[in-house]
């Protein structure tokens, strides 16, 4: 069922940068509010997670293009993705997740919790994904 | 002093080579199952080395167990780019 | 001989793996992969101290130099597999 309504390179897109709810509500979050800073803890207390976890999450989103981060006075963070393709991409996730809540938190859930398989990734030669 | 340095380092090569077997497990990509029997081939060429008198590395035996290790490595790198996902 | 020219490729295949790592380090951010990273750096040196120490006649002996950078290796490495493998 799943299969069928979520598109395979949306699909394939969640997949690979997406390890959690908290990580995609967060992106979300500050998707909806690209002119304003979040903090860890700001955004924390949003979506009623953790700190640490919140700011994991952050750095993480950071890392892959999806926020900028300016060391002001603490660590904070604005939507602003690398590439108008990854704003598109992650635009048609955002409209998905509205529509279809369940199949895409069961997609994020059946993923193997671990990100391990990054340490194999790195021996590709070829960057076939940025 | 050099045959405990050996002993450590077989011990930690073998440390190593069971974490990669959890995650070969986890992940069933078989990069990672090479990855384990290399180090765990290196750990055991290791402990041999300290075994013996420990100055051997010259000796065909270590030098080719570790050209094998370490082309099981290589291995790995070539089939993870040959059929891109072997999970 | 054939002994060094082989210690000598399992140096430039530690290099390799080092290189990916940490190159895939900077772009993630991940740290088993600058642990790891560093522990091949370190198997590198490790490999290519055998050589240097070949090269450098019968006098010198850099053994223990070499394992303890081959330990050290591999216990950035164990570090990086407990704490960061995630």
């Amino acid at each position: 069922m799943v299969d069928d309504i979520i598109p395979e390179d949306v699909k394939q897109f969640i997949l690979e940068r997406i390890d959690s709810i908290a990580q995609l509500e967060a992106l979300l979050l500050l998707r909806d509010s690209p002119q304003v800073d979040w903090t860890a803890n700001a955004v924390a207390k949003r979506l009623y997670i953790g700190e640490q976890e919140s700011s994991v999450i952050l750095q993480r989103l950071c890392a892959d293009g999806f926020l900028i981060a300016s060391p002001e006075k603490s660590l904070v963070y604005r939507y602003h993705v690398r590439s108008p393709d990854l704003g598109q991409t992650v635009d048609r996730v955002a409209a998905l997740y509205s529509i279809y809540l369940i199949p895409v938190t069961n997609l994020i859930h059946a993923k193997p919790r671990t990100r391990v398989q990054e340490f194999a990734d790195a021996f590709k030669l070829k960057s076939d994904k940025d | 002093m050099n045959s405990v340095i050996l002993g450590a380092i077989a011990m930690a090569s073998m440390v190593a080579a069971l974490f990669f077997l959890r995650f070969w497990r986890d992940t069933r990509d078989r990069f990672f199952l090479l990855f384990a029997i290399a180090f765990a081939i290196e750990g055991i060429n290791r402990g041999l080395l300290g075994l013996t008198v420990v100055s051997q590395e010259h000796e065909p035996f270590f030098y080719l167990v570790r050209l094998f290790a370490f082309g099981l490595i290589l291995m790995a790198i070539v089939d993870k780019n040959r059929s891109g996902r072997s999970r | 001989m054939a002994g060094l020219i082989i210690y000598g490729l399992c140096a430039m295949t530690a290099l390799l793996c080092a290189w990916l790592l940490l190159q895939a380090y900077r772009r993630s951010r991940y740290r088993l992969l600058l642990w790891s990273g560093l522990c091949f750096a370190g198997l590198t040196v490790n490999n290519m101290l055998v050589v240097v120490d070949n090269a450098l006649g019968p006098g010198a002996d850099l053994q223990t130099w070499r394992l303890v950078v081959g330990l050290l290796a591999m216990l950035v490495l164990l570090y990086g597999l407990i704490w960061e493998a995630e």
